[in-house]
């Protein structure tokens, strides 16, 4: 698990891994980044690295594997993460967009009050995942493993979650538009909380 | 400090381990990249590690189920359990606990004198105890059930049944969910910064999306009762 080690200017935010201030008050973010996608991009299991509030576009996370790493209010644009292993993973607050998490195999991870736009899950292993307070605008979660993951408060339009396994996932007070949940088994699902 | 996640299929709960990484690990700086990457370790600090001892010590909490793994888990990484934190008396987060205590002779700490029958180390709210290397700092948060805990320990916060992701633990009356909601507003949500929260079922979360989307922290409008307003013109 990573450690949180505060930002040295004093604003509280957890300063990224190899360095002493958090992503905002570095000298320079993208060179930061870069460093950071450098490490990841040479090995094959990342443990416990801090990237919080960073920016990567364009960046391939594909086939490896992560566990206790904090990517918290990042921005990823144009990612690709297809066949990667994630566990213990926060991504808390980050925005996604034309990112692909096709046969991707996340457990026990976070993305809380994520934004989501047109990105695609299919194919994945999503247990005990937490999208709880998310943004999912025109993204696929076809033939996903949803087991015991938690929409809740998330907003979810335009998405279709066809052939998933949504046995113990919560929606609870989400707000659905245009979504389909078609051969998918809504009937383990919970959609309301009980009285 | 290392955290290991097993899921209990009976109750459907979460167990956890949290477990140090050993005398020469801790020593090293964690935010060094070179320092995460063994093959850039120079050879004199890797023939420091293997002469040293490395003492590896974990605690359980809420052992829901003990199996073989994670018997085998503890056993494979040496680890020396140096006790068992509770958060609440309820069936699927003790099961395990007759037979972890047949293994291993550990203290168990909870807010209860006795959990399954056995005898505890009993712990108040806002007292901070050191087990093993780890500091815990305990909140008693009733409402779920009288004997309802948070513990703190460094940055993670585990929160049994209070309070899961998006959700707050169920109560069996408005008075106990009332009860529920002042405890975790005064002691949990007020922590200063964020928190790594893993609770007692379901996926992990931080303080702050539990700030902002938990359903059972929202403040509800006050519906008003039309029989009050008949009431007060008599007033």
């Amino acid at each position: 698990m990573f450690t949180l080690y505060p930002c040295a200017a004093g604003c509280g935010k957890p300063s990224l891994s190899g360095a002493k201030t958090c992503a905002q008050h570095s000298v320079n973010a993208e060179l930061e980044a870069g460093r950071l996608i450098q490490y990841i991009q040479s090995q094959t299991s990342v443990k416990d690295l801090v990237c919080s509030g960073l920016r990567f576009s364009s960046i391939d996370f594909s086939h490896r594997r992560y566990f206790g790493c904090n990517f918290t209010n990042c921005t990823f644009t144009l990612c690709v993460f297809t066949k990667s292993f994630f566990r213990m993973n926060f991504f808390d607050f980050s925005q996604f967009s034309e990112c692909d998490f096709s046969k991707t195999d996340f457990q026990f991870t976070s993305f809380a009050g994520s934004t989501f736009q047109d990105c695609t899950f299919e194919g994945s292993e999503l247990v005990h995942v937490n999208f709880t307070g998310a943004h999912i605008i025109d993204s696929t979660f076809n033939d996903s493993n949803l087991y015991n993951s938690r929409f809740i408060n998330t907003k979810i339009q335009s998405s279709d979650f066809i052939d998933c396994n949504v046995k113990k996932t919560f929606f609870i007070a989400s707000k659905q538009e245009q979504v389909s949940f078609k051969s998918s088994n809504t009937a383990e699902a919970v959609f309301e909380l009980e009285q | 400090m290392k955290v290991y996640f097993h899921y209990c299929l009976f109750g459907f709960s979460n167990c956890y381990i949290l477990g140090t990484e050993g005398n020469t690990h801790q020593t090293l700086n964690p935010f060094s990249l070179e320092d995460i990457d063994e093959t850039r370790r120079t050879t004199s600090q890797k023939a420091h590690s293997d002469l040293s001892f490395e003492l590896k010590e974990a605690i359980i909490i809420d052992p829901g189920c003990i199996d073989e793994k994670i018997i085998d888990f503890i056993e494979r990484n040496e680890y020396a359990l140096r006790g068992v934190l509770i958060t609440h008396d309820h069936q699927n987060h003790i099961h395990g606990l007759r037979t972890l205590k047949k293994i291993y002779d550990v203290p168990i700490y909870a807010l209860n004198h006795e959990v399954a029958e056995l005898k505890t180390v009993l712990i108040k709210d806002g007292e901070i105890f050191k087990v093993g290397p780890f500091t815990v700092e305990v909140f008693s948060v009733p409402g779920h059930s009288a004997d309802s805990a948070v513990f703190r320990v460094a940055h993670l916060l585990f929160t049994g049944d209070a309070m899961t992701s998006g959700l707050i633990g169920s109560t069996n009356s408005s008075y106990g969910a009332a009860l529920e909601v002042s405890a975790l507003r005064s002691k949990i949500l007020s922590l200063p910064g964020n928190y790594v929260v893993l609770p007692g079922h379901g996926p992990p979360s931080t303080l702050e999306a539990e700030r902002r989307f938990n359903i059972g922290l929202e403040q509800k409008p006050t519906t008003a009762n039309p029989s009050l307003e008949y009431i007060k013109e008599f007033l």
